[in-house]
Order: structure tokens, then sequence, then C-alpha cells
């Protein structure tokens, strides 16, 4: 399986140091030694941020499909990722069987300290730390490191902690996508907590992988059914939700998002000051990876000068703002998306759907091979490059495209491009476009692209 | 030497492998250099890799080539031979791992024989007892892996296998006390090994808690190292069942308050766990160290927050004790205990609301918990709100209004022959292309199939040049497999014929699961080879696989007119598609066509007035669409009794038998389904639907076959249903995942489906099923037949009531799904109350165990929608000999029934 080969580096593990006044010191991962030292300070509700990064410990260590057990070693290696900017920190981490995807953000009004530095990188999250991290009380306080000074790291003179892994590209590559796929979706539910617990607790205690259901809203509160409601958010394997149960009562309101494809579904806890956000895929053997939803933006970023405008202006905002970002380049607000889609699917940009924004951040992975990452972009180049692309009719739009030694026809029908391969035949569409629709419409005519 | 068809062995070393000769691989080995071995290694993994598998394999080539399946011995002169000349990887791969070699390990070299346990442990638990006695003797460094504490929790298996026990093996290893043993308390292990599933599945008193037990007994450990590790392990969040080995532990070591509390602080943090039966420990442990007055109040008070959300009703209780015995001792702290209490009220049982309102009674509340009481308040269960509004000194919520009957009626339904409903028929190649691509990858889409069948048949003279176009569903028909896509399959086999008969030999590995199918696949390319450019009679024109009568009687005179005579089963199969009461003009066109045996048996099936006439399999099939599920008395007259769905319809006899194993009792599900004769003529299809002709039987095993199966007589689908009561009811407990059986509920959400008394057996039997895609669609199913009055409540509830309330009891299931079905519309409130009263209303039979959850979802609705009983149901339910929590919810039911 391809993997991105990667080492963490930590100069101690993370911990919590049981003084009178504890505190929470996050080893983070550098590779050369100069570990970032992103925060000093005292968290406003020690138990609540407790239990918050400790579901992002569960998230990391879950695996709500079992692939082979030797991914699922692997898997297990993939730390939290913790970004600084703007203000907030959050905390990413993504399930081992990437189908769930959490992101807790502690907001300026969580902590009393500094935000010494911004940037991203991974932290260290131990199962000593979280058995820990259960006796937090909020009589007690709390305070949180999230790396370390270089005076103190010098005086500490600790071993260096190195764990070499090969994360699956499918891990890497998801970790990208779910960003886009939140870019797309809008909310559709939103309820107080005793609604929203409620609800949960409904929900079957056992795996629903095989049989899609729909969280409406009914006469008696949310409810969920097998019939398909556009109105509604799909979900399969509910049992997902189930890190969100024990913090329900804590929170202000939940708050539901998906997009119009319904392929994935955000699931947002407010309490305020913080928030944790958890992105579910359509299925759990899916994962986020290869849905191909920024792939148009990506197979035309190449032409595009506004990537490189947009990308100059990433400062470690915690919200980059669209029409901003379009009056202050001179560029249209259209551009800017694209850009930050194409930014988001490379690893330099999370997506804030609570906010409804891109923020900046750059993902600790060695993101060199993003082309590998979408083979299906690197097969409608592959296709564009050996001349198999032959466009038939401008309009209605309709090409030919020679593979191996099949030849499928893209033709525009009602406005939407398709193809006669098995995978478009499978997911009509709802997983992105097909390589030979992708290199097809390459070719396709500016004055003839439908909307 | 993998393609010699006999093994020949090309050096002495392979000659004594073959021989079974493991001295004399020794010896041979002991005779050479390691340089001398490493030469052997490419050969010895050929013969591994084939000779390995072939222990087990009955594949006759590679018997062949050994000569006979390989021996004990045989793999054991290999193992060796494989084990000292290979590498680290050779020697973890080592399968037939023998004893003996344990005195020839000088042969390796001395670091590789210091790690060698550590590299043993690498393979797996499974090999941990040869790492263990590689430490033991001195012959290896202990590993410091996390492999090799698993194989150590693995131990009670090992040891067991041995005649040995987990306390031999310490004793045997002293040095195990000094670390490792702690870490089995750091290591979660995996599905298989882990502290919970060892023990789960030990023989006798070979367990770590009985070893560990007994080395604090003796003095070897420390009790509390261990309460406090055990207590470590649970801060840790494991998945529940592993952490359940660590709980059961704590109490098996059964801490004293002394012990537990240095503890204290560990005990109050475990209330925050998400694992209940850890919370359930802390909570134990809690209440024995406040008894002993080792607990700071506060600090209980602190830890008890996050119990008073728990989803755990017994776990809310415990905390409302706890806090029962605060304020007893401490009146003062009455307050901070309602503050906390209120948080209960987020639990929907009204049991524990009502537990709640009594203590704000009994401790008072401030101003900023009672601010919080009346945010919850509208949240509090109806049977409740009186009481804790007036607690409050608020207006009591105004009673509810029944919601108005606004239920859809019959009349809004479409028919089976709607013009929405019609199937479009295919006239360009580009979308012949995309169906046939579609219908390959989504099998269950037999309305697609049908639409691509007839366009293969009817484009088949225009299809055989147009090889190019149909590349990408030529080349991916040679990869369908039957057994998981037996409509796409089906629809291969036509394509193949159809654009060229040369490849239909190449295309004979696809076949289908169903024979009529595969039959029908075969008259159609038969047609298609006419190369008429018309429509086959069998092709559907309407969803769920019906046929326009008039659309039949076009087909019927255009095939007439190309001097084409369809074969008798396209005949069959055509009339068992038309729908049972078309309307008068198709019968009126029938009448005035040329009145052959087929246009005839149209007529009879129209319910026109016509003699029954000379052709069996027509007339047979027309009695069904005639009389759907029910006898023809004129065709039996005529024809006699030829099995079930001929002119008597198929009857079926439903039994709970009671099983026994030690304690527990289950009831299974049976049906005595009708069989059709052998021999029976393969013409009369709807017959055949009974006859289980290989393991699968009829329906198939995928969706599509299922949908496929309904669509062959449409009108008619008593049989459908039968089969899918059975199958769903004799798995309720999903014993079996059966996923495909949603097919059969999912048909009933078409409101052109209607709900034949198997129809609404099944639904019955579905809502108290176990696996919850199952029952949520259940739930979809009953609310849709009720809402579009496709079925009514007496029938649905009469069904639950005979059947699992009766004899295999579900009700908690029942209070579930039902309670579900409610919120779906604001017409359903009234339908489950109907419902209810009928499950409950017990007649002769024994009243079922664990009615409350019944009792209590009836209150309910009554007091949040403001509906009454139905006549003569209070009456009813007073009579109801209950005992237990039952009877409690009854006479709370009663009770506020009269104060309304």
């Amino acid at each position: 399986m391809a993997a991105v080969d990667h080492a963490y580096r930590y100069y101690a593990p993370s911990q919590v140091d049981a003084a009178a006044q504890p505190r929470l010191r996050l080893a983070t991962s550098s590779a050369n030694d100069l570990h970032p030292h992103f925060f000093e300070g005292q968290l406003t509700a020690p138990r609540l941020s407790a239990e918050l990064l400790g579901a992002v410990h569960i998230i990391v260590g879950s695996r709500f499909f079992i692939p082979g057990a030797a991914l699922a070693r692997i898997i297990a290696l993939a730390d939290p990722v913790v970004t600084s900017g703007g203000g907030v920190l959050r905390f990413e981490g993504f399930s081992g069987c990437c189908s769930a995807y959490i992101r807790a953000d502690l907001l300026p009004g969580s902590y009393d300290g500094d935000v010494v530095a911004k940037g991203t990188t991974n932290v260290d999250f131990n199962a000593p730390m979280r058995a820990a991290l259960a006796r937090v009380r909020d009589a007690d306080g709390l305070g949180l490191s999230v790396g370390q000074d270089q005076l103190r790291l010098r005086s500490g003179a600790s071993d260096i902690i190195e764990k070499k892994v090969a994360l699956p590209m499918r891990w890497v590559r998801g970790m990208l996508e779910v960003q886009s796929y939140q870019a797309s979706m809008r909310k559709r539910l939103e309820m107080g907590a005793v609604q929203a617990l409620r609800f949960f607790r409904a929900l079957p205690k056992a795996s629903t992988s095989k049989t899609p259901l729909w969280v409406v809203a009914g006469p008696g509160g949310l409810r969920t059914t097998t019939r398909p409601d556009p109105n509604g958010v799909r979900v399969t394997d509910t049992s997902r939700l189930r890190v969100l149960e024990l913090l329900m009562p804590r929170a202000k309101s939940l708050a539901v998002y998906a997009d119009d494809a319904q392929q994935a579904s955000a699931w947002v806890l407010d309490f305020g000051s913080m928030r944790l956000s958890l992105v579910l895929s359509a299925e759990v053997w899916r994962g986020f990876s290869g849905e191909g939803q920024a792939l148009r933006a990506l197979m035309h970023a190449g032409h595009d000068d506004a990537l490189s405008s947009v990308r100059a202006q990433l400062q470690w905002q915690a919200s980059l703002d669209p029409a901003e970002l379009a009056r202050a380049l001179s560029i249209t607000q259209t551009q800017v998306e694209d850009a930050l889609r194409v930014l988001g699917v490379s690893g330099l940009a999370g997506f804030d759907v609570a906010e409804g924004s891109y923020f900046h951040r750059v993902l600790p992975f060695d993101l060199s091979l993003i082309e590998d990452m979408h083979p299906r972009m690197a097969g409608a180049r592959a296709l564009l490059a050996d001349g198999a692309v032959a466009v038939m009719r401008a309009a209605p739009f309709e090409a030919s495209v020679k593979s191996g030694d099949v030849l499928h026809r893209v033709r525009d029908l009602d406005g939407e491009l398709v193809c006669t391969c098995p995978w478009f035949a499978k997911y009509q569409g709802a997983r992105g476009p097909c390589k030979h629709i992708l290199a097809a419409e390459t070719l396709r005519p500016q004055s003839t692209t439908g909307s | 030497m993998a393609t010699e068809t006999v093994f020949v062995p090309s050096s002495v070393l392979e000659q004594r492998i073959h021989a079974g000769d493991f001295d004399g691989v020794i010896a041979a080995l002991r005779g050479m250099s390691r340089p001398e071995r490493k030469t052997h290694i490419a050969a010895l993994r050929e013969i591994d890799k084939r000779v390995t598998p072939a222990r087990w394999s009955a594949d006759e080539a590679l018997l062949r080539w050994w000569g006979a399946q390989p021996t004990r011995e045989q793999c054991s002169a290999l193992g060796a031979a494989l084990f000292f000349c290979g590498s680290g990887q050779d020697r973890t791969k080592v399968f037939a791992w023998d004893d003996r070699m344990y005195a020839f390990l000088d042969m390796l070299e001395p670091e590789v024989l210091k790690n060698l346990a550590e590299e043993m442990s690498g393979v797996g638990a499974w090999r941990a007892s040869l790492a263990q006695r590689l430490v033991v003797e001195g012959l290896a460094d202990r590993p410091d892996s996390d492999v090799y504490i698993m194989g150590l929790i693995n131990a009670p298996r090992w040891t067991g296998s041995s005649k040995s026990t987990v306390l031999d093996m310490i004793a045997l290893d002293p040095g195990l006390l000094d670390g490792p043993l702690m870490r089995l308390f750091e290591v979660e292990g995996s599905g298989d090994v882990n502290m919970a599933s060892v023990e789960k599945y030990a023989y006798g008193k070979n367990t770590w808690s009985q070893a560990l037990l007994e080395l604090t007994r003796t003095g070897k450990l420390s009790r509390a190292v261990l309460i406090e590790k055990s207590l470590e392990t649970l801060e840790r969040d494991w998945p529940q069942f592993r952490a359940g080995w660590f709980s059961r532990f704590h109490d098996v070591l059964a801490p004293t308050a002394d012990e537990m509390a240095p503890l204290t602080a560990r005990y109050l943090g475990l209330c925050h766990s998400r694992i209940p039966p850890t919370v359930t420990l802390a909570l134990a442990s809690l209440a024995a160290l406040l008894k002993a007055g080792r607990l700071d109040h506060d600090d209980l008070l602190d830890a008890l927050a996050p119990v008073m959300s728990s989803a755990v009703k017994g776990q809310v209780d415990a905390a409302l004790k706890l806090l029962d015995a605060v304020v007893k001792q401490e009146p003062g702290l009455g307050h901070a205990a309602s503050a906390l209490a209120q948080r209960a009220l987020a639990h929907e049982s009204p049991d524990l609301h009502k537990k709640v309102i009594a203590r704000f009674s009994a401790w008072g509340f401030d101003a900023a918990t009672r601010a919080e009481i009346e945010a919850v308040l509208p949240h509090v269960s109806a049977t409740n709100q009186p009481a804790l509004s007036a607690l409050l000194g608020v207006a009591p919520q105004a009673k509810p209004q029944p919601a108005p009957a606004s239920a859809p009626t019959r009349a809004g339904l479409p028919a089976p022959l709607d013009a929405a409903r019609k199937l479009v028929p295919i006239v360009e190649l580009d979308e012949l292309v995309q169906t046939i691509a579609f219908v390959f990858e989504n099998d269950e889409q037999v309305d697609e199939f049908e639409r691509a069948l007839d366009a293969l048949v009817r484009l088949a003279p225009q299809l055989a040049n147009a090889r190019s176009e149909l590349s990408p569903v030529i080349k991916r028909a040679a990869k369908l497999s039957a057994d998981t896509r037996p409509v796409g399959a089906a629809l291969a086999l036509l394509l193949a014929f159809v654009i060229d008969a040369n490849i239909f030999e190449a295309s004979r590995n696809i076949h289908t699961s169903d024979h009529d199918l595969r039959r029908r696949i075969a008259d159609l390319t038969a047609f298609a080879a006419l190369g008429t450019g018309l429509s086959a009679l069998s092709c559907a024109t309407h969803r769920r696989g019906f046929i326009d009568p008039l659309v039949l009687a076009d087909r019927i005179e255009a095939h007439s007119l190309a001097g084409i005579s369809a074969q008798l089963d396209e005949q069959v199969r055509a009339i068992l598609r038309l729908p049972s009461d078309p309307g008068t003009a198709a019968l009126e066109r029938f009448r005035t066509m040329a009145q052959t045996p087929l246009v005839q048996a149209c007529r009879y099936a129209l319910g026109d007035d016509v003699e029954v006439g000379a052709e069996r399999a027509l007339f047979l099939a027309a009695c069904r669409i005639r009389h759907p599920g029910q006898d023809d008395p004129r065709v039996l007259a005529t024809y006699g009794d030829v099995g079930p769905d001929g002119a008597l319809a198929a009857r079926y006899k439903w039994t709970v038998s009671e099983h026994r194993y030690e304690k527990t009792v289950s009831y299974h599900l049976g049906m005595e389904r009708p069989q059709a004769q052998d021999g029976l003529d393969a013409s009369l299809i709807a017959v055949h639907r009974n006859n289980v002709e290989d393991w699968r039987g009829y329906f198939g095993e995928t969706e599509g076959s299922l949908l496929y199966a309904a669509s062959v007589v449409p009108a008619s689908l008593e049989r459908f249903f039968a089969e899918g009561a059975f199958q769903i009811g004799y798995n309720t407990d999903w014993w079996e995942a059966r996923w495909y059986d949603k097919a059969f509920l999912s048909l009933l959400m078409d409101p052109t489906v209607p709900a034949t008394p198997h129809a609404v057996k099944m639904v019955a039997l579905a809502l108290g099923a176990k696996e919850p895609g199952q029952t949520a669609l259940a739930i979809d199913v009953f609310v849709a037949l009720l809402l579009e009055q496709r079925a009514d409540v007496q029938a649905i509830a009469s069904e639950i009531r005979w059947f699992v309330l009766g004899l295999m009891g579900k009700n908690a299931r029942y209070a579930k799904s039902l309670a579900s079905a409610a919120r779906a519309h604001p017409a359903m409130p009234a339908a489950v109350v109907a419902a209810l009263c009928i499950m409950l209303d017990s007649g002769a039979a024994a009243v079922p165990k664990d009615t409350g959850p019944l009792l209590e979802l009836l209150l309910e609705l009554l007091l949040v929608h403001g509906l009454a009983l139905p006549a003569g149901a209070r009456e009813r339910i007073a009579r109801l000999p209950l005992t237990g929590k039952a009877k409690a919810a009854q006479k709370d039911l009663l009770a506020r029934l009269s104060i309304g």
C-alpha cells in the first residue's frame, strides 16, 4: 500500500504535571529539534477542555471499519495535529479507518494566557496522559503548555522520542479532502442540548453501517428514517457519534451540516468558548479519500495565477475571508474560493464549518506527493498526454476517451457530464468526476461549459 | 521447480525433508557452514510455499507433485531446515515448529539467538510459549515489546494447552514479577488477545484473575499496587469489553475503605468515564468511602455532575442516593444537591423525573437552579410536568389538543400503471450503454434492468456493428459475478449474445442463481436472434415489472403480423406481469383481437367471462392475476390441484417452537412452506416459486435477486412476503447477517404495493427485530402503511400480539420501535395508542413479561398528545394480571387516567 514516511520527534512525552496546580504539557514534534512553542496559560474550563482533548484521542484511536491488521497498527500511530493561529488553538485528529475527522477548537475565551507563536505541528497524545486527564477537576484548575520554550528545552536535556511511521496515502488523502467536503456543507439542523442528548441516546448502539439513515426534524423532535430526505442529514454507522454523547450535557447546542450530495456530515458542539467538530464520511468503509470534491479545482490550478497570490496571503489566520482577499488581490471571489479549495486539498488550509471559512495551517506531513494522492487527476493528465481524448461535438458537449482497449463516451446530459465507465455508473457523479470526465472537460470549449 | 509435475529433490537436504527425516535434516545442517546453509534457502522457500498450504488443500496438482498429503514429519523436517538456513523472516514464518529444535539452537549465530525471543514475539501471541521458554532458559533476552506482553496476556491459553498454569509459568520465571506482570495493566491487546477475551474463554481456574489474587495471598504482589494499577487502566477509557476485566478484577480484589482512601482522587475521576461499568465501579467505591467517612462532600458533588447526565438510569439512581447520604450528613448542601440533580431531568425516563422532583421537594433549590429547572421543564415527561410545575409555582402547560387526522388517503396513491411509473423505452445507443453500465453496478435496479433487456432485444440488429460503442460494458460484463450480481450477470449474458454469438461460449461462466431468469434470458436471446426490432412479450412497461395490457395487446398483434409465435414461457411471463384491475379499456381491446389461446388467457386474467381454455400454463398463470392470493374454482375444476399458486393459492402454516439450552429459553419461528411437485412443467412459473431447487431457494441471496423475484408476479406478492416473514421472523435476533433481507421490507415503501396478510405479518415481526437498520426500515414501512391506509392498525397490532407478545416476547424492542413511529407524523401518536391497546389486550393468553415499557409509552403518548383511550381499553388494561414494574406502570396509568 502506498504510504508517506513520517517521523514524530518529541522532546518528551506529553503529560499532566500533578502538582498543586496541575499543568498539561503537550509535546510538539519537530524534524529539526526546534520544537514549536505555541502556548502558555491557564484553561478557564479545565474539565471540559480535558474532555474535548479526550474526544480527539478517542477518535484518533478508533476504527469504525476494520481494515487489515497491519494498517490498524500503523494508523494507531497517527498523532493529532495542533494549529496555533489567530488566537485559536485547534487540535485535529483522524480515525484509523479514515471515516471520522475531529477537531477541538479552543477559542480565545477558553484560556487565559499567551499565544507564544503561530504554526502547525503534531502533538503527542499518549495513554498515560489521557489517564491523567481523567483526574482533572475544575476546582484544581489546569495550566496548558503547547510546546516548551527553548531555554527549558535545553535545560531539560531529555532524550528525543522518535516514532517513525508510514502513514497510508489513503489516510493522508482523507485528511486533506475532508476540508473541501466541509467547504461545500450548509447547516441543516440545529437544536438545544437536551433535545440533542435525547436524540443521541435514541440512536442504535450497534453499527448501522449497512443501512443509511436520514436524520430529520419531526413533530416530536429529531428522529431517524431510512427514507431519503432532502432536508435531512444522511448518516451511516451512528456509533461514530457516540463520542459526542458524553459531551452533549455540557454543550449549549448542536448544529449539523451536510453537503448537497449527502456525502458527508459535520456535527458541531458549541460550548461557547470552545467547539468540537466531528465530520463523518458517507460510509465507514469509504473514508474521505478519493472523493474528488476538489479535483476540478486542482485540474485547473496550474493555469491560475490566483492560487499563488492567495497562497502568499496566508499568515496563520483563524479565518480567511474570500471577499476580503478578493478585494485585496483584485481578483474575483470565485477565484479566491477555487484557490482556497486547492490549498485545502494541498494541506495548506483547514475549513471551519461553524465559521464557514478556511483557516491557515500547514499539515506537518510530506505533501510533495500531492499529485500521487489524486490518482484520478493523474489518470486524467495521462489520458490528455496520450492524446486519448477527442471532442466529437461542442454543444451539447460530447467526447470520446480511449482508455486501453475501451472507448468511453463522455457527454452532456441535462447540464451534467456523464460517462460510460463503471466508476461513473456506480457513483453517478456523487463522488466527483471520473478521470475520463476530468480529461474531457479540460478540452471543453469554455462557452459550452455548464453551470 | 515450479514447472515440474513431480517433486525431484535437488540435494541431500531436500531428500531428507521429503523422507520426513528430522534427525537427518539436522545432521545435514550440522555438516554445513553458515554460508553453505544460505545457498539452500531459495529452494526451501519454494518448497515451503507449496507444501505448507498442501497440509489442508486437496489441490490434486500439488498432491501429485509432492506425492501425497504432506505428513507432520515432512513439515517438521522442512521447518527445521528453514529455521536454521533462513533469515529472521523465515524463522518467524516456520509453520510447523518442532520442540526438538531447542536442542540445536546453538547452530544459530549468538546475536540471532540473543534476540530470538523478541523475534518470535513479533510473530504474534501464538508464538509466545517459545519466546517465554527461550527467556526462562536464559538463551535469549526478555523482549520489551507490547507483543511480548500480549503473549503473556494469552498465557492462560498456551499454558493450559501444555497442562500447565499461569502460576507455573511465573514460578519458572520469577523475573516476571519485577515488571512484565505490571504491564498486563498497560497493554490493551487486540480483538482476540486481551485480558477480557482470554479470561472469557478460559477453562477452569487458570486465569489471570485467580493467578494475581493468589500472588497477593502469598505476598508476592502487593494488593495496593494491583488496586491502583486497575484504576490506572480504567482511566485509559479502553473499549468497554476490554475495560470490563479490570473493573471485575477490582471487584475480585474487594478493596476495603482503608485501601481505597488513598486512591479517592482516582475514584472521583472515574465518574467521568465513558465506560458505564467503570462509572458503576466508581459509584460503588465512593459509596463505601462516604459510608466510612473518608470522602469530602464537595469533592463528591463535583465528581457526580457527569453521572447525573448519564444515559444509564441505574447510575443516575445511584448518584441520587449518594446525594441523599450527603444531604443527610450535611443538610446545608441541599441546594447544591438539587443543582446537580436537575441535570437528571434531561434523561427521558419518567420514573427518574419523579424521583428527582421528590428530591427537589425535600432539598429545596436556589434561584439559579430554579432557572435551570424552568428551562428544562418542557422536556420533562408529561406524567411529571404537573408536579414539577406545581413545585415551581408556574402554571402547568396547556393540555394539548389531539392532532387533527390529516393523514393522506388511499385515493391519493398512485396505481401501478400511472403514467409517472412508465418505463421509457431506450432508443439511443448512448443511453443503452449508460443504462447497462448502471445496472452492472447497481444490481437492485430491476426497472432499469427491464429497460436494458427490452432495448437489447429491440436494437439487436444494430448492435452487432456497435462493438466499439459497447466496449465499456463488454469489458465489464466479463467480470461480473452471478453470486453477487445475478441481475447484472443475466443482462451480461444477453449482451454477450446480442453483440456477437461467438462470444457466447466465452460467457458461459455468467450464470444466474435463479432458474427462471436464466430461462428467460435464453428465450430473449432466441427472440433477439430473429432481428425483428420488436419488443419481447415479457419486458416490463411499468415499474415493479408490470406490463400495461394495452401494450401487451400491441405486442401480440405486432408479433402476429411479423409471423412470430412467442415461446410459451414468454407468454406465461407476460400474463403474470399484468395488473389485477387495469380497467375496461384493455379488456375491450383484447375482445377485438384474434382469439388465440394467449388472448383468451389475457381476457381471463383481466376478469372477462371466457371459458378456461386448453392451454394449461396460460390459464394457470391467468388465474393468479384474476384471483391474487385466492383460489380459482373454475381453473381448479378444469386442471385440478397442480401445486401451490396453481389453481389454489399457496397456504402457509406458522409455528413457534421452544428451545431450551441450560437456563436459557428461546423461541424459533417456523413456516411450513408448500412445495411444488417434482418434475413439474417449467412453464408453471408461479407454482415454481414454491419449488426450492437449490440451497439458495427461489429468491436468491442478494437484493437484486429478491427484487427481481418480486417483479415476476407483481400483482400477487403473497408468496414473496411469506418468504420475507419467514426469513425475518426466523432471524429476529440476527444470528445470521442477512443484509439483503431488507429488500423484503423496502418493497413495501412503494405505495403501489398492497399490504397482503403476510406483508403485515412480516412488518409486525420486523418491528421487534434486533438489527437496528432493519428495524428502522420496518418503522418507516409501518408508518407508511398506516398513513397511506394500505393496512389498518388492527391487523398489524394483532399480528404483534399473537406472534411476539404471546409467544416470543420482545416488548422493550416494540416499545422503542413504536415510540419512534409515534414521532414520525402528527397522525401517528393516535395510531400507536390504538396499536398499544390492541397489543395489551391479551384476552385468554398469558400476559407477556416486561409489559411495563408498553404501558409507560401508552401513558406518555396519552398525556403528551391529549389522546383518549379507545372504548373498553381502560377496563381491559385494569384486568391485566401484572407484577413488579409492570404492575407499577399499570397502577400509574390507571391513576393518571382517573385524574385526567
